[in-house]
């Protein structure tokens, strides 16, 4: 921690539970617990979230030093303007303005970029705003004081003006309410909550002076510690950007089954036979293409009885990524060959412009024997 | 000796009376903010002048020193406030993520009364989206507006006034709020335009043998969030031959129906058709937090075509005894193949 003065008070016990720790636990349980059932699920995401969490704390415990270059004014203020762009911009994703449905992982970019400049904004401002009582000087509580004072006073306006207009203004504005209080809306309001001081403080004040501050516990350097937090927080921001490269390169895995041969004189065929099938693109970053039918011949023609239809293609399942179908076809040749296609274009959300084609086809002829598949 | 002290007394003057007026106001907000009761059948409006009142004594209390502008204070003064600001930001954080455990709370608490208290069936939560309740709306607003205000006063040892402020004229004038608040809320109830609730996000699924059924659920909100909304909540179902309400014995099913269900004619209705709250209830989805809602009638007629019109009508008042009444009525029609004709 950077102090100027060497405070009388800095031998007191710090206290555990701050205000800032209650709010932080209580948000973090809610969304844990609406989260839970979703990180059960996947593993990734679970280990993903924990080296999220290890960097936020490692990242807490490296020295706040600002640099020449975040210490300029005219930097902070843009680093300030960026993050207000980046909550502007999560608020009017189209997965809260009711353009397209509601994807948790659509704005997956423009989190990861939030996080990565409010800890530059840490960084900036030496974190002056949440340090506790003890470690700040006179100076300092004062600049923080007016920061919040004013904090305060756009937090009000910002959330309770929206709030307030859009709960009683129209149908419209509520619906918008309602659909970005779970999302984009709720990361700008904890963004407000959590980072406005530092952000007023980052605007106003001006350059911070490296020379007038010091190391309360001497100057024991954190060379290793601030490397670790650093390498954590490249992994952080790596992992999602070579997973979506992933979806692009890695091998297909495919897994089939096929059931025994039925009897089917009940549906008018001399036998049937159910297929299942599961495609998967990716890893963590990923899609999965399922596919189970039903098909039946009676050595005139192949048909099916269900699995084949526009419906069977939209069952595809996705984390981080968005599928759309591009082809979902079943023809009947003069043979009485059935062949069916199902072909799904995959992109992760992070990187839109990258894209992998997934397809999942079966053929089998009227006597029953499978030419294809998947 | 604090130059306050030399003052004029005014209410709330000792830090005790002052910590009792904000625990109190802690607590009304908190009633405010929560789901109970689930209702305050019209008398919001007191709670929240109530809740005016005790926030005008506490300004008062503090001289208005949070909303004081800079330049009239002194050092210490814009320092005490600037604390107060920093840590009534910080708690106001506590607060808010307080609220929503409270209404977390409070709903399933609601709910299991609810469950409690009906026989065999009982109306679940709402069918309508109503985002943030005119209660919780207050809520919320009462903690940003008066929270750095409620830190000084809880902190302060002394009483603190600005620098040349007689609380004697502007102090009068601040109790003027509270006319001026009833007066706006009378208004609002009686001549703002009639909206509608946001599209709901849940609904109930059932089925009835012969038959394709879906619920449909809306509302009209009546003073912005600080009125009623009246809630529509009906289950429909249709045949091909006609559309009827389902699960309301109170409107029998049509012969086809129970054709298609093949009971005996002799059936009690309440057997064939029981009452299931969760699909078709009447009033079960309205709120009536800052204005009454009297006269509430359901009533679903099928004409000659098969065609069903499903209507509900209900008077909204600000104040019992028909102070600012509205009528509200909102309209379903739906034929026999389930095509909807009408819809608020």
């Amino acid at each position: 921690m950077m102090i100027a003065d060497p405070p009388i008070r800095q031998r007191r016990l710090r206290p555990v539970f701050t205000p800032t720790r209650i709010t932080l636990s209580i948000f973090l349980g809610l969304l844990c617990l609406t989260f839970v059932p979703l990180l059960a699920r996947d593993i990734f995401l679970f280990g993903y979230l924990v080296l999220v969490l290890m960097t936020c704390v490692m990242l807490r415990m490296t020295r706040r030093v600002p640099g020449s270059w975040l210490g300029r004014r005219s930097v902070r203020r843009a680093l300030v303007a960026l993050i207000a762009a980046t909550c502007v911009a999560l608020m009017a994703s189209p997965s809260y303005t009711g353009v397209r449905a509601p994807a948790p992982s659509d704005d997956l970019a423009l989190f990861l970029l939030l996080i990565v400049l409010n800890v530059s904004l840490g960084t900036a401002t030496q974190r002056v705003a949440t340090a506790p009582d003890t470690t700040v000087d006179e100076r300092q509580e004062a600049m923080r004081n007016r920061a919040h004072r004013i904090a305060y006073t756009i937090f009000a306006l910002v959330v309770g003006g929206t709030v307030v207009v859009a709960d009683v203004a129209s149908q419209q504005t509520r619906s918008w309410l309602g659909s970005t209080v779970g999302g984009g809306g709720l990361i700008m309001f904890l963004e407000l909550l959590f980072v406005l001081p530092a952000r007023v403080m980052a605007f106003l004040e001006p350059g911070y002076q490296a020379v007038d501050v010091r190391e309360p516990d001497g100057d024991r350097p954190h060379g290793g510690r601030t490397r670790t937090a650093m390498a954590l927080l490249a992994l952080t921001v790596a992992i999602p950007v070579v997973l979506s490269l992933a979806v692009a390169v890695l091998p297909l895995s495919t897994s089939t089954t096929l059931a025994a041969t039925t009897d089917g004189s009940g549906s008018g065929a001399t036998a049937c036979r159910e297929f299942y099938a599961s495609r998967n693109v990716g890893l963590g970053i990923q899609a999965t293409l399922p596919f189970h039918a039903r098909v039946c011949w009676n050595g005139k023609r192949a048909f099916e009885t269900f699995g084949m239809n526009s419906t069977d293609c939209e069952q595809s399942s996705s984390a981080l990524t968005t599928t759309t179908t591009t082809q979902c076809a079943r023809t009947t040749a003069a043979d009485g060959t059935l062949a069916f296609t199902y072909r799904t274009d995959v992109a992760p959300s992070l990187m839109p412009f990258v894209h992998r084609e997934v397809t999942l086809r079966l053929v089998i002829d009227r006597n029953g024997t499978v030419e294809q598949f998947p | 000796m604090n130059r306050l002290t030399l003052r004029r007394k005014t209410q709330l003057e000792s830090r005790r009376a002052r910590r009792i007026a904000v625990l109190v106001t802690l607590v009304v907000t908190a009633l405010l903010g929560s789901s109970v009761p689930p209702s305050f059948h019209g008398l919001g409006i007191l709670v929240v002048l109530c809740l005016v009142v005790l926030d005008l004594l506490l300004v008062r209390a503090t001289g208005g020193l949070a909303f004081t502008r800079r330049r009239t204070l002194d050092e210490r003064e814009s320092a005490l406030r600037d604390h107060a600001y920093r840590r009534g930001f910080r708690l106001l954080g506590v607060a808010l993520a307080l609220e929503v455990l409270i209404v977390i709370a409070t709903d399933y608490l609601s709910f299991a009364l609810s469950t409690l208290s009906q026989n065999g069936s009982f109306s679940g939560s709402s069918e309508l989206n109503n985002v943030i309740t005119g209660r919780g709306l207050t809520a919320i607003l009462e903690l940003l507006v008066m929270l750095p205000t409620l830190m000084i006063a809880w902190s302060d040892p002394d009483h603190v006034e600005p620098r040349g402020r007689e609380p004697g004229r502007r102090a009068a004038l601040l109790w003027l709020a509270v006319p001026a608040l009833a007066a706006a809320w009378l208004l609002a109830v009686s001549t703002v335009p009639e909206q509608a609730t946001a599209a709901s996000t849940n609904s109930s699924s059932f089925g009835l043998e012969g038959a394709t059924c879906a619920q449909f659920s809306a509302g009209r909100v009546v003073g912005s969030q600080f009125g009623a909304t009246v809630g529509l909540r009906v289950g429909v179902c249709w045949n091909g031959a006609t559309a009827f309400v389902a699960d309301d014995p109170s409107i029998p099913l049509p012969p086809s129906a129970l054709a298609a269900m093949g009971v005996p004619a002799n059936t009690p209705a309440n057997f064939i058709n029981p009452a299931e709250l969760s699909v078709t209830a009447c009033g079960a989805d309205n709120l009536d937090d800052f204005a009454t809602v009297s006269g509430m009638t359901c009533r679903g007629v099928t004409d000659a075509a098969g065609t069903l019109n499903y209507t509900v009508r209900a008077h909204v008042s600000a104040w019992p005894g028909g102070i600012g009444q509205r009528d509200v009525s909102m309209t379903v029609v739906i034929d026999r193949n389930g095509r909807v004709l009408a819809r608020p």
